[in-house]
C-alpha cells in the first residue's frame, strides 16, 4: 500500500466532520440516523430488487459507495459489487480493506439482506456515529450481496423447497444420462413452494399424529403405519422410473474454490476444475487483484454459527498456533454478540468441506476469514438447549407464524403414483429467518463482522532511540505496534509463503546493517548485509504486538531520515527525524 | 571489468555467432521451425493443424489432429502431449516424428482412431531453452518473485563468458562465510566431486550457477526468468503453496488449454505425456492415498495390470530399461488418471543409453537403484548418522503433538543423544545410515587391475561425460578462468543444461520410431467395442424378452477400473423405448461404466410388455464408439 501522511488525514477528517454538521453525536441521535433511502429490514428482496437497493444506496451515499460489476453470472445476471472507501482519505487499495459477500447457496437467502444491511447501516452511520466513521476513514468494504444471483432468482421466482436451488444454474447431467436438468420438481398442489409427498401404504412406517394431522410421525414397532415417503413433489419427467433426479444446476459453488479442492468423486458438487463457475471465476480474479483484504467474512445459512477453517482434518496443523488465538479471540466475541450461536471449526464441529470459499481465503490468501451460518431454530424456543419436539414447533407455526410457513396435507392424484398426499413446511420454513427477527439478526451478524473489520491490522511507530556510535556511524532502533488482533501477516502466510512479505525502508542515510532486535535494550542482532535499506519481513507485526528493529547507518548529524514501513494487508507508516542522539516519542504522531 | 562492460561484451559475442557456434541445441526445432515442420504435416489428407490457446507469452500451442476418418472427433482418440517441460525439447520432437511416422507408415490404422498431438504444449518454455541463449528453463513465462523481495525476476543468469549457455561457475578463493563444499574429481578434473574424508580430500571451491548479483543482494542468480513449472498446475495433488505450482490449479493459459481441450473431447480414450515423468518402466505407485486418503497417489491396484502391460509394451518397442524418477504432483498426466479417468502414459523419451551404463571396466554389474527395491536408500542428514528420514518422522510427530513446524535453526543445536531420546519417548525407531564403505568393500578386482586401488564405481556424470566423448558431442563446456566481479577468482564450465535430457539430433529420427512402434501397439490395443444382439423372446400376450451385450474384444478395456468408481468417465448410455410402467424386468436407462478388455462383457436384459414391437428401440450412445439405434423385431 501507497505511504500516507497522517498529518494531511487528521485535518481532513475534521474537516469532514466539520461539513456534516455533527460534531458532536449524542445519545438519541444514535438511535434515530435516517438513511437516505428506506430499506424494510422485515422482508426479503430478490435479485431484481437487491440490484435496485444498491443503485439507490449508491446514487444517495456517492462520496463513500461505487458500484461495480464483477461480470456475468452463467445466466448473464450481473455480479454487483459495493465498494465502500471514503477517498479523501486515500484510495480502498492503499487500506486494509474487508470482503464480505453471501448467498453462495442460491437458497440461503437472507444472507443477501445481512450484506445490503450493512452497506445500509455503515452509510447512514458516515460522519455520525464515531466508531464506525473512524472505521470507514481507515479501511476499506468490498461487498457482494448474492454471489450466485441466478440461484436466487430462481428460489424466488420457482417453486423450491429450503434446501432447493443452492446451485447456480448451470444445466448439469447428475443422473448421468446424456440429458441436463431434464427431470426437476413440480409444485403440483400449487402452493409455490415445492413440498414432500406421501403415498399411502398400510405396511408404511409413518403415520400422521392423531391430535396434529400435520405432523408426520414414525410408527413404533409393532404398530400398524399408513404412509411411506415419496419424496420431494414432482413427477418423472423423463420416463426413467426416477422422480426429480436431475434438477435445475447440481452442484456447489462453494466446493469451487482452489485450497484443497477435490475433484467431484471426492467432494460433491466441485466442478471439473477450480473456478470453472463463472461467478466464482469473477469473484476470486477480483479478489487476487486486492492483496489489501484483510479480513473475510461470507454468509450462510443455517444454524447459528461462526465457522473458519479448516474444512479437512489433515489441514488441522497448517493453522499455526498464532492465528487459532486471533481466531478464538474474534470467534468468541462473536458467541457474545449473537446468542445463540457457536463459534465452530468448520471440519471438526460441522462437516468435512473442500475447496470451500473462506478456506481459500484463510489458506490460499492468508486472509483472517468466517462464515457465518444465519438463523437457528433454536431461537424459536425460550430454552435453546433442548430439541424441541413435533408439537412444540406447530405451536410456533400457528401462535408466531400463523402458519405462514406450513402447507397444510392435501391429496393429488399423481401421474405415476397414484393418491398421495402432498404438504409441509415451505421454502420459507426452517432456514430462512421469519420476517419479524430479520433485522436483529442482521444487525447482531453485522456488529459482528464490524468488530472483525476493526480489527484488522494497524500499524504505528512507537518510539525511536538514535544513538550516536562514532563520529558518523548511527544506531537507530524503532518500535512498531499493531494494536488490532489481526497481524499485518498472518502466521499461516509467513509460514507458507503467501502474498508479499513486509518491508521496512530506511531513506536519507547509508545503512550498513539492519535487523530485528528482541527488544530496544537487546544489545546483540542478527543483521541482514543485503540490501540493509531494505529490510523484509516475513513475519510481519503480529496482532496486539510490538516488533523492534534496529538500522546502522552512516550519515551526518542532523540529516534527516525517513523510515518506511510497508504491509499488503496494513496502512504503510511513515516517520521522518533527523540523526541526532536522543529518544523520540512516536506515538501520538 | 565492470558489470556493464561485461554486458555488453557478452551481447556482442552472441549477436555475431548466432547461426552457427551457439544455435542451441543443434538440430531442434524452435517454434517458428516447428510451426513450419507442422503446416506441412497437415497438407497431409488425413491431418489437420489448430490450436487448443495461446501460451501466456502469446504464442499458439498447436494441434495436430491425424485421422483418417472425415469426423475425427466421432471416434476414439489418443491423445499426445509433448513439451509441457520446458527443458524437453526432445518431446516435441519426437511427438512431431511420431505424427509423420503414422502418416506416412500406419495411415491405415488412423481409419478406426484419431490421434491428437500437441508437441508443444509450453512453447514460451521451449523459447527459452533456444538460441541465442540456453538456460535450462523449466516452466513458462509467468514472472514469480523466487527470492520474495518483492521485485520480479531481478537476479536472472548472466552469459559471463559469452557463449550461449548458462553453464556453472566455480568460486577458487571462496571467502570466509563460503565455505568450500566441491573439488574436481582426480579422475577426471572436469567433474565436480563432494569430498571423501577417507580419500584424505579436501574441498576447494564453492559452486554457483553463471552469473552475476544482478540485485547486489549477496546472491547469485536467486530470482531467474519465471516461472511456473506447468507439471505441477494441475489438480490432482497440487502442491499449493510451493512457488512453481502457480498461484492456483490451471492458474496458466497452457494448462488451462490442455485440460479444456480433454474435457471438451469425449472420444479420447487415452493419453500419453512425453515429459520428464515416466509411468511406463518404473511402474506407478499402485499402492498409496493422496492426503484425502480416497484417490490414489499413482494409481489405483484395480488397474495396476493394465500398467504392467502397457509398460511391457513400451519396453518391447523402445528397448529402453530405465528412466528418470519425478515427483507427479500436480503433473499433467496424474490429471488425466486421477481426475479425468482415463489410462495415462508417460514417457521420458531418453536416457543415458544403455550401452554407456555399465562401469568402465567392470565385470559385476552395478546395483541399478531400483532393482535394490526392499531397502530404502537413507538420505544423510546434518546430525551424526541419523537419516534425514528419521528426522522427517519426528519432526511430523513434532507437529502433530504441538501445532508447531519445527524451526531449522533448532536442528543446529540438536545431538545425536538428544534425537534418540525423543525417537525413545514416541516409540519411534531411529533409522541410522551406514558409512559409505559398501563399494570399496564388495568390489572384487576380477581382472587384477594394475590400479593398487580397488576400482571406484563411475558417477552417473562419468557416465554421461564417456558417452558424450565418445559420441564426440560437445556437451561439455570446459572450465575457463574469469574475474568475477564479486566471486573474484572463478571458472565457468560444465554440462551445457539440457544436454542429458535432449540427445544429438541425429538419433531423433530413430528413437522417434521407437515411441511410435509404442503408439502403433497401443492402437492395435484399443478396446473393440461390438454390440451382439438383439435377442428377442416373444413370451406371449405381448410380452417380450429381450437382451443386447456389449462385448469389448480389445487388449484395453473401455476406462480404467478407477474411473469406474469415480464416474469420471462419461458412461455408455442403453435406452429401452418402452415407457417405464411397461418394463417388467430391468431399467429403462442403463449406464455402463467400462467394459473389461479380452472379451469382457456387460449384458443387458429386459421383460416388458408392448402392443407394437416392431416401435420399439433400444438406443446405445457412447462419445468414444458411436451412438446406434438398434430397432426390435420379433
Amino acid at each position: 500500500m501507497k505511504k500516507f501522511n497522517t498529518m494531511r488525514r487528521s485535518m481532513l477528517s475534521l474537516a469532514m466532520i466539520a461539513c456534516s454538521g455533527s460534531v458532536v453525536t449524542t445519545a438519541q441521535a444514535q438511535q434515530q440516523i435516517p438513511s437516505k433511502v428506506d430499506v424494510s429490514w422485515n422482508r426479503f428482496y430478490d435479485y431484481n430488487e437487491m440490484e435496485q437497493i444498491l443503485q439507490d444506496l449508491v446514487k444517495a451515499y456517492p462520496d463513500l459507495l461505487t458500484l461495480e460489476s464483477l461480470g456475468k453470472s452463467e445466466q448473464g445476471r450481473d455480479m454487483w459489487m459495493v465498494v465502500l472507501n471514503n477517498p479523501k482519505t486515500g484510495k480502498d487499495t492503499e487500506k486494509p480493506a474487508m470482503y464480505i459477500d453471501g448467498n453462495v447457496h442460491g437458497n440461503e437467502i437472507q444472507a443477501t439482506e445481512t450484506v445490503l444491511y450493512s452497506i445500509w447501516y455503515l452509510t447512514k452511520s458516515y460522519g455520525e456515529v464515531d466508531q464506525l466513521t473512524e472505521l470507514m476513514d481507515r479501511v476499506a468494504f468490498y461487498f457482494v450481496p448474492s454471489i450466485n444471483p441466478d440461484g436466487r432468482a430462481h428460489w424466488f421466482d420457482e417453486p423450491n423447497t429450503p434446501h432447493s436451488s443452492r446451485s447456480g444454474q448451470r444445466p448439469t447431467d447428475n443422473d448421468y444420462d446424456g440429458q441436463l436438468d431434464e427431470d426437476g420438481p413440480e409444485d403440483l398442489d400449487g402452493d409455490g413452494s415445492i413440498t414432500q409427498m406421501w403415498r399411502f401404504d398400510p405396511n408404511g412406517d409413518f403415520r400422521r399424529n392423531a391430535k396434529d394431522p400435520r405432523i408426520i410421525e414414525r410408527v413404533p414397532d409393532g404398530e400398524q403405519g399408513e404412509l411411506s415417503r415419496l419424496g420431494s413433489e414432482g413427477i418423472d419427467n423423463d420416463g426413467d422410473g426416477r422422480i426429480n433426479e436431475d434438477g435445475p444446476g447440481g452442484y456447489d459453488m462453494n466446493r469451487n474454490w482452489a485450497s484443497d479442492w477435490q475433484p467431484n468423486s471426492i467432494q460433491f458438487g466441485a466442478g471439473e476444475y477450480p473456478f470453472d463457475r463463472p461467478e466464482v471465476k469473477a469473484v476470486a480474479d477480483f479478489i487476487l487483484t486486492r492483496p489489501n483484504i484483510a479480513a473475510g467474512q461470507s454468509y450462510h445459512n443455517t444454524g447459528g454459527m461462526i465457522l473458519r477453517g479448516p474444512g479437512a482434518s489433515y489441514l488441522e496443523n497448517l493453522y499455526p498456533r498464532e492465528d487459532r488465538r486471533m481466531y478464538d479471540e474474534i470467534g468468541r466475541a462473536g458467541e457474545d454478540l449473537l446468542p445463540y450461536y457457536n463459534y465452530m471449526v468448520i471440519h471438526a464441529d460441522l462437516y468435512t468441506v473442500h475447496g470451500g470459499f473462506v478456506n481459500w481465503l484463510a489458506e490460499g490468501l492468508g486472509i483472517a476469514s468466517f462464515t457465518n451460518e444465519l438463523w437457528t431454530d433454536r431461537r424459536i424456543m425460550p430454552d435453546p438447549s433442548r430439541e424441541f419436539s413435533g408439537e412444540e414447533e406447530m405451536h410456533w407455526q400457528d401462535r408466531m407464524l400463523f402458519g405462514q410457513t406450513f402447507t397444510d396435507y392435501s391429496e393429488y392424484d399423481h401421474p405415476q403414483y397414484g393418491k398421495v398426499l402432498i404438504g409441509g413446511g415451505t421454502k420459507y420454513s426452517s432456514r430462512v429467518t421469519p420476517p419479524f427477527m430479520l433485522e436483529e439478526g442482521c444487525h447482531r451478524n453485522f456488529a459482528f463482522t464490524m468488530f472483525h473489520a476493526q480489527n484488522m491490522p494497524e500499524l504505528r511507530f512507537k518510539w525511536a532511540g538514535v544513538e550516536k556510535l562514532s563520529d558518523d556511524l548511527w544506531q537507530v532502533t524503532v518500535e512498531i505496534e499493531n494494536t488490532k488482533l489481526i497481524g499485518s501477516r498472518l502466521a499461516i502466510a509467513a509460514r507458507n509463503k503467501v502474498g508479499l512479505p513486509d518491508m521496512f525502508t530506511l531513506d536519507g542515510a547509508d545503512v550498513v546493517l539492519s535487523g530485528r532486535v528482541s527488544d530496544r535494550f537487546d544489545q546483540s542482532m542478527y543483521p541482514t548485509q543485503d540490501r540493509p535499506n531494505r529490510l523484509l519481513i516475513e513475519d510481519g507485526i503480529s496482532g496486539e504486538s510490538q516488533s523492534t528493529f534496529r538500522f546502522l547507518v552512516r550519515g551526518d548529524e542532523g540529516s534527516m531520515i525517513e523510515l518506511n514501513y510497508q504491509a499488503e494487508k496494513a496502512r504503510d507508516i511513515q516517520a521522518r527525524f533527523p540523526l541526532r542522539e536522543r529518544e523520540i516519542d512516536l506515538s501520538d504522531k | 571489468m565492470s558489470i556493464r562492460t561485461i554486458h555488453r561484451c557478452s551481447a556482442a559475442l552472441s549477436l555475431l555467432s548466432v547461426s552457427s557456434v551457439l544455435a542451441q541445441p543443434q538440430g531442434y526445432m524452435d517454434n517458428t521451425a516447428l510451426s513450419e515442420r507442422l503446416k506441412s504435416i497437415a497438407t497431409s489428407e488425413h491431418a489437420s493443424l489448430s490450436t487448443i490457446g495461446e501460451s501466456l507469452g502469446g504464442q499458439g500451442i498447436h494441434l495436430l489432429t491425424i485421422s483418417g476418418s472425415d469426423k475425427p472427433h466421432e471416434q476414439p482418440a489418443l491423445l499426445i502431449v509433448g513439451g509441457l517441460d520446458a527443458q524437453y525439447l526432445v518431446s516435441t520432437e519426437v511427438a512431431t516424428r511420431i505424427a509423420e511416422d503414422m502418416l506416412s507408415e500406419h495411415a491405415d490404422m488412423l481409419d478406426a482412431m484419431t490421434i491428437y498431438i500437441v508437441p508443444r504444449a509450453n512453447p514460451d518454455g521451449a523459447a527459452r531453452n533456444m538460441r541465442p541463449l540456453t538456460m535450462g528453463h523449466i516452466g513458462n513465462a509467468r514472472l514469480v518473485d523466487e527470492d520474495r523481495d518483492r521485485l520480479l525476476d531481478e537476479d536472472q543468469p548472466d552469459d559471463l563468458n559469452g557463449d550461449g549457455v548458462i553453464t556453472m561457475m566455480r568460486r577458487l578463493e571462496p571467502s570466509l562465510d563460503d565455505a568450500p563444499t566441491h573439488l574436481a574429481d582426480p579422475d577426471d578434473p572436469r567433474l565436480n566431486i563432494k569430498p571423501d574424508a577417507k580419500e584424505g580430500q579436501v574441498a576447494s571451491f564453492t559452486l554457483y550457477p553463471e552469473g552475476l548479483d544482478n540485485d547486489s543482494d549477496g546472491r547469485i542468480n536467486e530470482d531467474p526468468f519465471g516461472s511456473v513449472d506447468l507439471n505441477m498446475n494441475f489438480m490432482h495433488m497440487w502442491p499449493e503453496h510451493d512457488p512453481h505450482a502457480g498461484r492456483y490449479p490451471l492458474s496458466e493459459p497452457e494448462t488451462m488449454a490442455l485440460v479444456k481441450f480433454m474435457l471438451e473431447h469425449d472420444n479420447i480414450i487415452a493419453a500419453v505425456t512425453l515429459g520428464k515423468h515416466d509411468n511406463l518402466i518404473n511402474q506407478p505407485d499402485a499402492k498409496s492415498k493422496d492426503i484425502t486418503g480416497r484417490a490414489p497417489k499413482g494409481i489405483d491396484g484395480d488397474d495396476a495390470e493394465l500398467y504392467k502391460q502397457a509398460g511391457e509394451w513400451f519396453k518391447e518397442a523402445t528397448s529402453m530399461s530405465s528412466a528418470e524418477k519425478a515427483d507427479a504432483a500436480g503433473s499433467f498426466q496424474s490429471w488425466v488418471y486421477a481426475q479425468r479417468g482415463l489410462p495415462s502414459f508417460a514417457i521420458n523419451p531418453w536416457s543415458l543409453p544403455e550401452e554407456a551404463k555399465s562401469d568402465e571396466k567392470k565385470s559385476d554389474k552395478p546395483a541399478e537403484k531400483p532393482e535394490a527395491s526392499d531397502e530404502p536408500t537413507l538420505t544423510p542428514s546434518p546430525i551424526g548418522d541419523i537419516s534425514q528420514e528419521t528426522l522427517d518422522e519426528l519432526a511430523e510427530a513434532y507437529t502433530n503433538m504441538t501445532g508447531e513446524q519445527v524451526d531449522e535453526s533448532m536442528m543446529t543445536q540438536v545431538t545425536p543423544q538428544m534425537i534418540e531420546q525423543f525417537a525413545a519417548q514416541l516409540g519411534i525407531e531411529v533409522r541410522r545410515v551406514k558409512p559409505d564403505a559398501e563399494p570399496e568393500a564388495e568390489v572384487p578386482d576380477g581382472k587384477g587391475n594394475a590400479n593398487k586401488k580397488p576400482k571406484k564405481k563411475l558417477s552417473e556424470d562419468a557416465k554421461w561425460l564417456a558417452f558424450f566423448d565418445e559420441h564426440g558431442i560437445e556437451a561439455f563446456v570446459d572450465w575457463e578462468a574469469f574475474d568475477h566481479p564479486t566471486l573474484g577468482k572463478v571458472e565457468i564450465g560444465g554440462f551445457k543444461p539440457g544436454i542429458k535430457i535432449n540427445p544429438p539430433a541425429d538419433l531423433l529420427d530413430e528413437l522417434a520410431q521407437k515411441h511410435t512402434a509404442f503408439v502403433t501397439r497401443l492402437l492395435e490395443a484399443a478396446p473393440k467395442v461390438e454390440v451382439h444382439g438383439p435377442e428377442v423372446k416373444d413370451l406371449g400376450g405381448g410380452l417380450y424378452e429381450v437382451r443386447v451385450t456389449i462385448v469389448n474384444n480389445g487388449e484395453l478395456p473401455t476406462t480404467t477400473r478407477y474411473s469406474r468408481s469415480t464416474r469420471s468417465v462419461k458412461p455408455t448410455i442403453v435406452r429401452l423405448s418402452a415407457d417405464v410402467d411397461h418394463i417388467i424386468t430391468g431399467q429403462r436407462v442403463d449406464r455402463v461404466w467400462g467394459v473389461d478388455e479380452h472379451g469382457g462383457r456387460s449384458e443387458h436384459h429386459w421383460i416388458f410388455r408392448s402392443d407394437d414391437l416392431s416401435s420399439e428401440t433400444i438406443e446405445i450412445m457412447d462419445p468414444r464408439f458411436g451412438n446406434q439405434t438398434i430397432e426390435l423385431r420379433n
